[in-house]
């Protein structure tokens, strides 16, 4: 007995050692910590300048910020001045020049970094005396010299050539010229002449203007007592002179009425930075605040929506975000993606998919609260970083928010529920009313987006945000559109050739997502047609069968006699060469100018037939041959445009030109149809015809 | 997301000394060979859980160039238990967030997690190493991904493939010469059962380190640990790791890089030891005097007086089996090339014929003991330095001592260093141009 018993129990033990750990149960979280924020200590100096102090000892160092609240300003024909002064702020004061200057930041291995707008300074705590010192005498013993100001300038213009070659830097500063306009201060844009003309006189009067203790929040963050940090900054800025500083007010940039598309050409880019963006009236601390913050977030904001499905679903993008800022002028939504050329046309699509569905279609519960853990979980991060909390505390101070905004952050996020999210979508999200802006190689990517913009024309600009008027050379005299299309005749054969065509018999392939398509198109004197399209080679999408007078249409959804406008389309494409009858006195063609398409000049044409069906039509003006048909067909999203691209012109008996490859872009992807056999006067008969 | 690590950073990182305030941990190893670091820090309610597996593009086939990284990539894809897609979610709905990255050396990855949610990443990384399914889709997706970050971080960006050009110039033999992201042609010819092969080769527990810096409970996290990593067997193969070494280089290696760029740029690179070997310290002071700060000698005299330089840096790569110490500038417009490395190479000479000052050193010290209190600011930065000091140097404890390595450095170390590694025989010279120059 007491053997068995023992045997159980080696054999329980046994079992239990072997036990598998099921991987399959997910871990339950433990109860969560409570989140607390600290108040920073805070005191205002004499001169007005606000302070904060965070008092942090985990680490030995200590930053100092100083944000000055001012108003941006408009530069005029200097644009620029205002960085260069940021810069000279740190290259000279009355007694020391650059190289002192930097000796004594780096002899305690500090950081110390200016702006037009503030300072940043980061060191040991330990040498936090040495460091108030130098930060004092750059405030305010602070001067300018010529031959720093030309320095930085040569700087900067070697900058601004560099940034020729950065698609991003070169998408930023249109984009910012576009959506704020060149009248606003975030709408300016710095070149090698507004540089130039960037004086010390200019430099020195924004300085002494703006940079004030009474407009100043300066944060002391890390090893420093409030007594500690109160004497230093006495100190260091107690002397700093008051003045009253200049408020500067902007009209409102508004999105644009309808959108634009943006091409900038960069003939060795790879890839397309896509930016679409508007601005917006959203300000820190309004009630949309937070709430919008979370419909970007699930919008754009890292591994969300734009990611998923650009980088994930379908490989376009290393990454695809948007962001939308906050700000008391003027703020900006921006989505955003680095993608390869040839998929420029199909990643718009997905985004302005996206942007369209985070306004139409109310999230799930499930997907907002996931993100607003997200959110709570982010927020908690930051607070490892004690400068959060200075940050936080200058932001109320600074947005006049309520002294528990940030306290009541996380409540307030948790009441966000998924109809605030789409109402702030509906608001801030504007895919109507943005600017598409592509910079990239002009010649891979252009043709096709026209369809995004409202004017169904892309726009191009140069990197300074000009558009760019293609150099449209000037029609030859005497031309008209009549005499197009005779050169086109002529050159696909002319009439007495096209005449000797009693029947022709095409057959045109592609493949479109692992599938063969097949389009056979007959046709016969006097004007019959068969167009039957196939899905690998058996199910049929859609045959069109016209016997002079009547036709009929088949596919999927059953068949229909076609009747009035289709009819008459089909009667008119049912010619043998239908451009020969745009001249019978019945078309309206009119010629509307010459553009490039791939590089090449074409002349274009737009053609409204009798059935009233509208084309525009291109025309080589070398060649004479038709290169692009565009027509406007109703689609799911609205009016769409269509694209015919048509190449690779070939001989055939009797002396005829055919197309032998024409390209279809649907949008979200090109079809390239490519001639399989073309048989001219074969065996055909009139019974094939037949409409039953 | 799954950043390439970015290479420049790597020199600074292993140049971490100690300042005042002792880093606490306890390190141990569990019975199948998967070493565990932990570090309390309950200062805020948040946890880094972190894994470095001792696998990078070193590792790699020379015709799989890429393949360590595009890995990293299918390891966010899915496990047995988590659903393709939902690895990067489940993280995110927790309240967390996720990055990996992949070098020369070895590949990282981390969650950042409210503390009261460390169980779950225990989980999650215990099932990416024992459970990664590696499908198709998964892998045609994530080539195109790989492949748009290869366009967007080398090919579309100017100056983008400088590193791997001069890489390739360095290392001839050792396949350091080898680029960390690939060519486009490997990752096209990437396939399924290379991966898997892969996988059962490095990610195995006696190859990753399992470091977690944060708000825990240590006996608690111990016993997690054991629970989801313990019972997950050796691999037991040898896992393969080069052994060649890098020939001396006998004479100057001189070329020219054309590169949509607009400015000029001259990069020299000097071989120098390992990781960790006597003469590193005293190099990374070297570079440091060279472009560490505006009163930098490069910073000073190129790019303030004589404004040669739009940018003049020097970076110390310090690797595991061999080191380079990379000197990059970029010239202001209308400088040439030559001027430019001339102005280089004279303070190379500076610096081999001067005895630096006693006060210019102090002030290398002074930066040095600041960036290591930098360096080790948050818990992620912990968790990671105490890994790779493990990983590298065989010792966590450096991230508390190394600085005595960097005192023990005279200011003679530093003009020997100089007159030993900055010579013209050791050095890969590039001017990299712009095509338009071509």
């Amino acid at each position: 007995m007491k053997r068995i018993l023992l045997f159980i129990l080696a054999l329980g033990f046994g079992l239990q050692a072997s036990a598998q750990l099921d991987r399959s149960q997910r871990p339950k979280p433990g109860p969560a910590s409570e989140i607390r924020l600290a108040d920073p200590a805070t005191f205002t100096l004499a001169n007005g300048l606000k302070v904060f102090v965070v008092q942090n000892n985990k680490l030995p160092r200590l930053s100092v910020s100083l944000v000055l609240d001012v108003d941006p300003v408009m530069q005029g024909d200097a644009v620029g001045y205002v960085d260069i002064v940021g810069e000279l702020i740190r290259t000279g004061t009355k007694s020391k020049s650059k190289a002192e200057i930097d000796a004594i930041i780096d002899q305690i291995g500090a950081s110390v970094s200016t702006s037009a707008t503030g300072l940043y300074a980061a060191s040991l705590s330990k040498h936090k005396t040495k460091l108030f010192d130098i930060l004092s005498e750059l405030v305010l013993e602070t001067e300018f010299r010529q031959d720093e100001l030309d320095r930085i300038k040569k700087q900067f213009t070697s900058n601004l050539q560099t940034e020729k070659d950065d698609a991003n830097a070169i998408a930023g500063k249109v984009g910012n010229a576009l959506v704020f306009g060149k009248n606003h201060p975030y709408g300016q844009i710095t070149t090698e002449k507004t540089i130039e003309k960037a004086s010390l006189d200019l430099c020195r009067k924004h300085f002494d203007t703006y940079f004030k203790p009474n407009v100043g929040y300066l944060a002391l963050v890390g090893d420093i007592t409030v007594n500690e940090a109160r004497t230093l900054v006495e100190k260091a800025f107690g002397s700093w002179k008051s003045a009253e500083v200049p408020r500067h007010q902007y009209a409102m940039p508004e999105p644009p009425a309808q959108t634009r598309v943006i091409v900038v050409d960069r003939p060795v880019a790879v890839q397309t930075v896509i930016n679409i963006s508007h601005p917006v009236d959203l300000k820190p601390g309004s009630d949309d605040a937070i709430k919008a913050s979370v419909m970007n977030t699930i919008l754009g904001g890292g591994d969300a929506r734009l990611f998923n499905n650009l980088r994930e679903t379908y490989g376009f993008t290393y990454g695809a975000y948007s962001s939308l800022t906050k700000n008391n002028l003027v703020g900006e939504f921006n989505a955003n993606a680095q993608v390869r050329s040839a998929v420029t046309d199909s990643s718009i699509m997905m985004f302005l998919y996206e942007l369209n569905r985070i306004r139409d279609t109310m999230a799930n519960v499930s997907e907002v609260d996931g993100i607003l853990k997200y959110l709570n979980g982010t927020f908690a991060i930051g607070l490892q970083n004690p400068q959060t909390i200075a940050t936080f505390a200058i932001e109320i101070e600074r947005y006049k928010l309520s002294k528990d905004y940030y306290r009541n952050y996380l409540k307030n996020l948790a009441a966000i529920t998924p109809a605030d999210v789409q109402r702030t979508a509906q608001k801030y999200v504007l895919p109507a009313n943005s600017y598409i802006i592509c910079v990239g190689n002009k010649a891979a990517i252009a043709a096709g987006l026209e369809k995004y913009a409202a004017s169904g024309k892309v726009e191009f600009y140069d990197m300074f945000g000009n558009e760019v008027k293609e150099a449209a050379a000037p029609l030859p005299a005497g031309l008209t559109a009549e005499k197009v299309i005779e050169n086109y005749i002529t050159a696909v054969g002319g009439r007495k050739n096209w005449d000797k065509v009693k029947n022709i018999d095409m057959t045109m392939g592609a493949t479109v997502q692992n599938m063969t398509l097949s389009m056979q198109m007959k046709k016969m004197q006097p004007g019959m047609l068969i167009n039957h399209i196939t899905l690998n080679g058996a199910m049929t999408m859609q045959k069109i069968v016209f016997d002079g007078t009547k036709g009929k249409a088949s596919g999927m959804q059953g068949s229909e006699n076609l009747e009035g406008e289709k009819l008459e389309e089909i009667k008119e494409s049912a010619a043998m060469l239908p451009e020969a009858n745009y001249l019978d006195g019945k078309t309206t063609l009119t010629l509307v100018g010459i553009e490039k398409l791939n590089e090449q000049p074409a002349y274009v044409l737009s053609v409204v037939s009798p059935s009233g069906k509208k084309v525009t039509e291109y025309y080589d003006v070398a060649t004479g041959l038709k290169v692009r048909e565009v027509t406007t067909v109703d689609g799911p999203q609205g009016e769409a445009s269509q694209i015919s691209d048509l190449s690779d012109y070939r001989s055939i008996k009797p002396g005829i030109l055919v197309p032998h490859t024409t390209t279809l872009d649907m949008g979200a992807q090109l079809i390239k149809l490519e001639m399989k056999s073309v048989t001219v006067n074969g065996k055909m008969k009139k019974t094939d015809f037949a409409v039953e | 997301m799954k950043k390439l690590f970015l290479l420049l950073a790597i020199g600074l990182c292993a140049q971490v000394v100690t300042a005042q305030n002792k880093i606490e941990f306890e390190k141990y190893e569990l019975k199948n060979g998967m070493r565990v670091i932990l570090h309390e820090d309950k200062s805020t309610p948040i946890v880094a859980v972190t894994i470095s597996y001792h696998v990078g593009s070193k590792n790699e086939h020379p015709d799989r160039t890429g393949f360590a990284h595009f890995f990293e990539h299918l390891l966010f894809e899915g496990t047995e238990n988590i659903a393709r897609g939902e690895y990067m979610k489940l993280v995110k709905v927790n309240g967390g967030v996720l990055n990996a990255n992949t070098n020369f050396e070895r590949t990282f990855y981390f969650e950042i997690l409210p503390a009261n949610q460390l169980e779950m990443g225990l989980w999650m990384e215990s099932e990416r190493l024992v459970h990664a399914k590696i499908e198709n889709i998964g892998i045609e997706t994530q080539r195109e991904v790989v492949k748009e970050e290869r366009r967007q971080r080398y090919d579309n960006t100017p100056y983008g493939g400088l590193l791997d050009e001069t890489m390739k110039r360095t290392f001839k033999v050792h396949p350091y010469g080898r680029s960390i992201i690939g060519s486009m042609d490997h990752l096209n010819s990437a396939k399924r059962e290379e991966f898997y092969d892969f996988y059962r080769t490095f990610y195995v527990p006696e190859n990753a380190i399992l470091s977690i810096a944060g708000d825990i409970n240590k006996n608690e996290t111990k016993a997690w640990i054991e629970k989801y990593f313990g019972s997950i067997p050796r691999g037991g193969k040898a896992i393969p790791r080069p052994t060649v070494k890098e020939p001396v280089q006998m004479a100057e290696v001189r070329d020219t890089v054309y590169d949509n760029i607009q400015l000029p740029a001259v990069i020299h690179s000097y071989k120098i030891p390992a990781i960790g070997s006597a003469d590193y310290y005293a190099l990374g002071m070297l570079t440091n005097l060279l472009s560490q700060g505006q009163s930098s000698r490069f910073q000073k005299s190129i790019v303030d007086e004589q404004q040669k330089g739009l940018f003049v840096g020097a970076f110390p790569f310090a690797l595991e089996d061999a080191g380079a110490a990379i000197m990059f500038g970029i010239v202001n417009m209308g400088v040439s090339p030559q001027a430019l490395e001339n102005a280089m190479i004279a303070e190379y000479e500076k610096v081999k014929t001067d005895l630096i000052s006693e006060a210019e050193f102090q002030k290398l010290l002074n930066q040095v003991e600041n960036d290591f209190v930098d360096e080790n600011a948050s818990v992620q930065g912990i968790a990671e330095n105490l890994s790779d000091y493990w990983m590298f140097q065989g010792d966590p404890n450096l991230i508390n001592t190394e600085i005595e390595r960097f005192r023990k450095v005279t200011r003679e170390d530093i003009q020997r260093v100089a007159q030993k590694y900055l010579i013209d025989t050791n050095r890969v010279a590039i001017y990299y141009l712009p095509k338009s120059a071509q």
